[in-house]
């Protein structure tokens, strides 16, 4: 080629008389224009229950609540502390990697709950940014303010080749 | 947004978004949650696999799930899907 612009494929290799026709009968391939963008990408799968009285509490009072109480045929479970089953530090991540339009490795911080963040003492965070968090205050959702500012929706267009 | 790649030897796929202001999604017969349990009501919870309260020692119940889960895609399909496997998503 003479050109000297980058280039790259734009789709996978396929055998041309493997495409299929359109209607008039000419071969077709759909081709999306874009970025796309390979993170390796953390996601926090589950969190515990924000206790109504006592949200961001994670100190058990009472261990053997639950298993003193409990029973599918019980009648006991009044007896069960709510605040020391919301209290549990629970906490699973995935990591994986991921092909798309949004490059997640530009991520921030969420300021934007504002009582919630007073609440809780921190804004809504994620993995590496800040840690692996399972403690009381960080019973709360990842944020999600991926590729902020810098994300280009390029719209649906598409190229048929 | 249903992912209906001819392509693809699974046939139709339908993929739903599950988000923290959904309680819960309904995929033909499959249902989706984000919130096992209640935070109000300490013995509400599910299972993981199978309810083993109903053994003879209740306190085996060791697959309880409770808790909040973040946003995920819920996916349907009538075929069985790879698992860790690449998919492709395109929106109509």
């Amino acid at each position: 080629m003479d050109s000297s612009e980058p280039f790259y494929a734009i789709s996978n290799r396929y055998n041309f008389d493997g495409l299929s026709n359109d209607a008039n009968g000419n071969k077709t391939l759909v081709c999306w224009r874009g970025d796309c963008y390979i993170n390796i990408f953390t996601y926090r799968l589950n969190r515990n229950f924000n206790d109504p009285s006592l949200p961001n509490n994670d100190q058990i009072i009472q261990s053997d609540t639950w298993k003193d109480h409990y029973g599918a045929d019980s009648t006991d479970w009044s007896n069960i502390s709510r605040s020391d089953i919301n209290a549990v530090q629970l906490g699973n991540w995935i990591t994986f990697k991921v092909k798309s339009s949004i490059n997640y490795a530009l991520r921030s911080q969420d300021h934007s709950y504002v009582s919630e963040e007073a609440l809780m003492g921190a804004p809504r965070s994620f993995y590496p940014r800040s840690g692996l968090m399972w403690r009381g205050e960080n019973k709360m959702p990842d944020s999600y303010l991926y590729n902020d500012a810098y994300r280009a929706n390029l719209g649906f267009k598409c190229y048929f080749a | 947004m249903t992912d209906t790649n001819n392509t693809s030897s699974n046939g139709t796929v339908i993929i739903n978004t599950v988000t923290e202001d959904v309680p819960i999604v309904a995929i033909k017969d499959k249902i989706f949650k984000l919130e096992i349990g209640k935070t109000e009501e300490s013995y509400r919870f599910g299972y993981a696999e199978i309810d083993k309260s109903t053994s003879d020692n209740p306190h085996e119940a060791n697959n309880i799930v409770r808790g909040k889960y973040s946003p995920y895609l819920a996916i349907y399909s009538d075929n069985s899907l790879d698992t860790s496997a690449l998919y492709n998503i395109y929106q109509d």
